[in-house]
């Protein structure tokens, strides 16, 4: 299954009013590398950033003797830390991606290009890795805004297909220490044990980085339109079940759904794991911006 | 086991290929590719059944199908599962319906009906696969149902039984009923009657024993239906022999009864206008002491007569009353006797016969005629019975100004010259032969001091003295054929007299007013007369009122019969072509016809004691009740909704509970 076209993953508007915005971490300390990322504590980069009183416990070589000789105070120069961090991106590529709902491809490559757009603006280093049976490296990771293009060509081409298994993959999965920073798997997360796919993301406490999960659900995943007699089969395995559904099954099967859903995102709550259900009818920008504010892994500029 | 109407099996043929198409290329479940398919099958396990419980679902869901299409073919094919050939087959109730049914005893309750309630309690225990007949007979036999395995219908039919007042004949009926019983062998005949079994007249040629092939053939044709009329198909002796019979007696222990058994109106002889009754009782052969009744004669409603009598047990009483004819057109004659149980013999209503004159035409001619005839003629009409009209033979034929026919037509010394067959006539002096008419003109009077009466007894000569009388012989009238001699002289017969075709004719081969002592005598006259009612009689019988007994088959071209009782509103009743059982009592009009219907029956007064009442007697068969038997059509009806349910109940409860 090749992915859409540059012109459909790429929403030039969107991508503009992106440049606005940065990532930001809750746990700057473990970054080592200087990059673009802004931060409240103060350093020793030139990029000034404002004064404040002096007291006791300051480094008095921060002082501002020129203020000082101005207005007998003492302050001391704050400057701007710029932090770099790495960006991992990781894209489910099994066949539930595309069937029965195409659209949760479309919406996984999308939010996959508008992340690795943000990170590369905001001159972060961008990792872009797909897994099913197994994780693969797409992209290597690069820096730099320039880099867009090579993005949406490699998405473009990204196929999609095969079984999802989220354990194997989130087990060879090893960000290094040098690669620290944000991680956002898209994925439906539908293998073939859901709750395996719940339990394979607690690896995510071993990163050293802050994790985001984009659950991508078609509506009628969760409330499917079916009644009589059907024979389901499954999109990646083949398996075929023949079921005679009524009414009260469907809610059955909703209520068993939501559930599920629920524990999920209870379980990444649990494990400082960011969880977002993105619904593939919602507005995708709207969607975006709330996701990333709701994970504080967004700043405006 | 056979199907009444094998055709409608097509059915089964039918809706079993529709649905094994149906099962065959029923319709596949929608495929449907999702990625939850983990979720749907926890669900699954939950709340769906395995694989192999759907597939028996649905072949027993098939099978349930089958059933219903085959059971239902199989009702609209009324499927009859026969019973085993030693078993019963076929019960004929035969009920008699006469007159002496409508017995009442003590509780006010009829035979009639003690029989249904006997065929209340027994007919439950006849097992389903039994065909039941149901016939009944008073005159003659009548089915009511034939062989049918539908009980209501059976008690439908016994519910439209009512008594009749008429005479019964248990003979023709009860072979009717052996000879249908037959073709549905082995069978019993239930007879329910007031009659005990050994009084039950069963032909001897019908006897098993006895049966010979030749004995066996039918009434009519062995294609003809069985009909009321006796005619009955014909049967096989070894299926003779499998019937039986079983009868059940209704009689009442003690049954007081005295009725009316004849009456007879007729009009008194020299009197005109009135009549006598001769009325004969007759008591029921129980008890020693006679039965003390009293007779009554009411005249439209009004009694005019009160008599005490007494009539011993078993015999009768016969008296003669007279009825003047001036009193009205009819007569009621009732009995009252003190715990009488029967009704309909102790009431009866005659029509009065009309008093009418005779009218006599007596045809001659005018110059000739002879004094002694006209004053022995005169002589009658002056007594009330007769009315004398002269005509001149230039007068021939005759038109009554009146418009009333004569009666009688006396042709003295002249004939027409056409005979008319129509007539009662007499004849004297016959100038030549006509007609019936063959005689010898003497051309010389031939005087005889002597005769010879041959039949003295004959009505004609009733009081005429044969023996005086010496007359002149004029004619010779030839001998032989249907007119009798009555007086013969040396030259042959001189007074004949006879019916001819339905013409009653008297010839006198001599001339009154020449025979001197035949025209002085008084037996001129009385013989006279003797002719004129002699000739009159068959219309005078007519007119004695139609006074018929019930069961009498009433032949008039009228659309509707009128009956009424004296006292009461008439009640018209509708017939259906010219044949009218009179099957109730009292005065009937029906076209230009009037009478009267009365039981006037001694078998059905003549009521038997019965000791025991409702004793079985005969060869009684057990019944076993045997399930699946006879007409299985409420059977399969009862599967068919039984299996509906039971599909509903398992496929669509969630949706129909």
């Amino acid at each position: 299954m090749s992915a859409e076209s540059d012109e459909e993953l790429f929403d030039a508007d969107f991508l503009q009013r992106l440049r606005t915005l940065f990532f930001k971490l809750k746990r700057r300390k473990q970054l080592k590398k200087k990059g673009l990322q802004q931060t409240h504590a103060a350093g020793f980069t030139r990029e000034f950033k404002d004064h404040r009183p002096y007291t006791s416990r300051d480094d008095f070589r921060a002082i501002d003797w020129r203020l000082y000789a101005r207005l007998e105070k003492l302050f001391i120069r704050l400057y701007e830390e710029i932090q770099e961090f790495h960006v991992h991106i990781l894209v489910d590529r099994s066949q539930s991606m595309v069937e029965p709902f195409g659209r949760k491809r479309v919406v996984a490559l999308r939010l996959t290009v508008a992340l690795a757009y943000l990170a590369l603006m905001n001159q972060h280093r961008v990792s872009i890795l797909s897994f099913g049976e197994d994780v693969r490296q797409e992209l290597r990771p690069m820096k730099g805004q320039g880099h867009i293009h090579q993005v949406l060509t490699q998405l473009a081409g990204l196929e999609f297909n095969g079984l999802t298994d989220i354990e194997g993959s989130l087990k060879r999965f090893r960000p290094g220490r040098d690669r620290r920073g944000l991680v956002f798997i898209l994925s439906d997360l539908f293998g073939q044990d859901p709750f395996a796919s719940r339990d394979a993301l607690h690896q995510a406490i071993r990163w050293p980085a802050e994790t985001h999960v984009v659950h991508i659900l078609h509506p009628e995943e969760i409330e499917p339109r079916l009644d009589g007699e059907v024979q389901l089969i499954d999109v990646e395995t083949g398996e075929a079940r023949r079921l005679s559904l009524t009414p009260q099954d469907v809610t059955r099967y909703t209520a068993a759904v939501r559930a599920f859903l629920g524990e999920l995102e209870q379980s990444c709550v649990q494990r400082r794991i960011h969880y977002t259900h993105w619904s593939t009818e919602d507005a995708f920008e709207a969607n975006f911006v709330n996701m990333l504010s709701r994970g504080s892994s967004l700043a405006q500029g | 086991m056979q199907f009444l109407a094998p055709n409608l099996l097509w059915w089964i043929a039918g809706l079993g290929a529709l649905a094994l198409v149906l099962y065959l290329f029923r319709r596949r479940p929608k495929q449907v590719r999702v990625s939850t398919l983990p979720f749907f099958k926890s669900l699954a396990k939950v709340y769906q059944e395995s694989a192999w419980l759907r597939r028996l679902k649905k072949l027993l869901s098939f099978l349930l199908t089958a059933i219903v299409i085959c059971a239902a073919a199989a009702a609209l094919a009324r499927l009859v599962v026969a019973p085993r050939s030693d078993e019963l087959h076929s019960v004929i109730v035969l009920i008699d319906t006469s007159a002496s049914m409508g017995a009442v005893d003590e509780e006010g309750r009829t035979r009639l009906q003690r029989a249904k309630d006997w065929l209340d309690e027994r007919l439950p225990g006849v097992p389903p696969g039994v065909a039941v007949m149901v016939m009944r007979y008073d005159r003659r036999p009548e089915i009511l149902l034939p062989h049918s395995f539908d009980r209501r219908a059976v008690r439908r039919a016994l519910a439209e039984v009512e008594v009749r007042p008429l005479e019964s004949e248990p003979r023709a009926a009860l072979e009717l009923a052996r000879r249908l019983a037959a073709l549905e062998a082995p069978a019993t005949i239930w007879h329910l009657t007031d009659r005990p079994a050994d009084a039950d007249p069963v032909p001897a040629d019908l006897a098993p024993a006895d049966l010979a092939p030749a004995d066996l053939a039918p009434v009519g044709s062995a294609s003809e239906a069985p009909v009321a009329s006796g005619a009955a198909p014909a049967a096989p002796a070894a299926e003779l022999a499998q019937v039986s019979v079983e009868t059940i007696n209704l009689g009442l222990a003690q049954p007081t009864n005295v009725g009316i058994t004849t009456l007879q109106l007729r009009p008194q002889p020299l009197e005109h206008g009135k009549a006598e009754a001769f009325i004969e009782l007759q008591a029921a052969p129980v008890g020693d002491a006679p039965l003390e009744t009293q007779l009554e004669l009411l005249r439209e409603g009004e009694l005019v007569l009160l008599q005490s009598l007494s009539v011993p047990p078993g015999g009768t009483e016969r008296l003669i009353v007279p009825v003047d004819a001036s009193q009205g057109p009819t007569v009621t004659i009732r009995l009252r006797t003190e715990g009488d149980v029967l009704a309909s013999d102790d009431v009866v209503h005659a029509r009065v016969p009309e008093a009418r004159a005779v009218r006599a035409a007596w045809v001659t001619p005018p110059k000739t005629a002879d004094p002694f005839t006209q004053l022995a003629l005169s002589a009658i009409s002056d007594m009330g019975q007769l009315e004398v009209f002269q005509v001149a033979p230039e007068k021939w034929p005759l038109t009554p100004s009146d418009g009333r026919p004569f009666d009688v037509v006396i042709f003295d010394q002249w004939l027409p010259e056409t005979w008319d067959e129509s007539l009662q006539a007499i004849v004297i002096d016959p100038p030549r032969s006509l007609g019936p008419l063959r005689s010898s003109r003497l051309e010389r009077p031939l005087p005889l001091d002597t005769l010879r009466a041959v039949d003295e007894r004959h009505p004609i000569l009733y009081g005429v003295a044969s023996g005086r009388v010496s007359l002149l012989q004029t004619v010779v009238l030839e001998a032989g054929g249907a007119l009798a001699p009555l007086w013969v002289g040396p030259a042959g017969p001189i007074l004949s007299a006879g019916e001819v075709r339905g013409q009653r004719l008297v010839l006198l081969g001599c001339s009154p007013q020449r025979s001197e002592r035949l025209g002085y005598t008084a037996s001129w006259p009385l013989m006279l007369g003797n002719a004129i009612l002699w000739l009159t009689q068959p219309s005078q019988e007519a007119r004695t009122g139609n006074n018929l007994r019930t069961g009498h088959l009433l032949e008039v071209e009228a659309p509707t019969i009128e009956w009424r009782l004296p006292g009461q509103e008439p009640e018209v009743e509708q017939r259906l072509g010219n044949l009218t059982e009179l099957a109730r009592i009292g005065l009937f009009r029906c076209g230009e016809v009037e009478g009267s219907a009365s039981l006037l029956s001694r078998a059905e007064t003549h009521l038997l004691g019965n000791p025991d009442p409702l004793t079985f007697s005969g060869e009684a068969r057990g019944e076993s009740l045997v399930a699946l038997r006879g007409d299985m059509r409420p059977f399969l009806l009862v599967l068919v909704i039984c299996v509906l349910v039971l599909e509903a109940w398992l496929f669509h409860r969630v949706g129909v509970f």
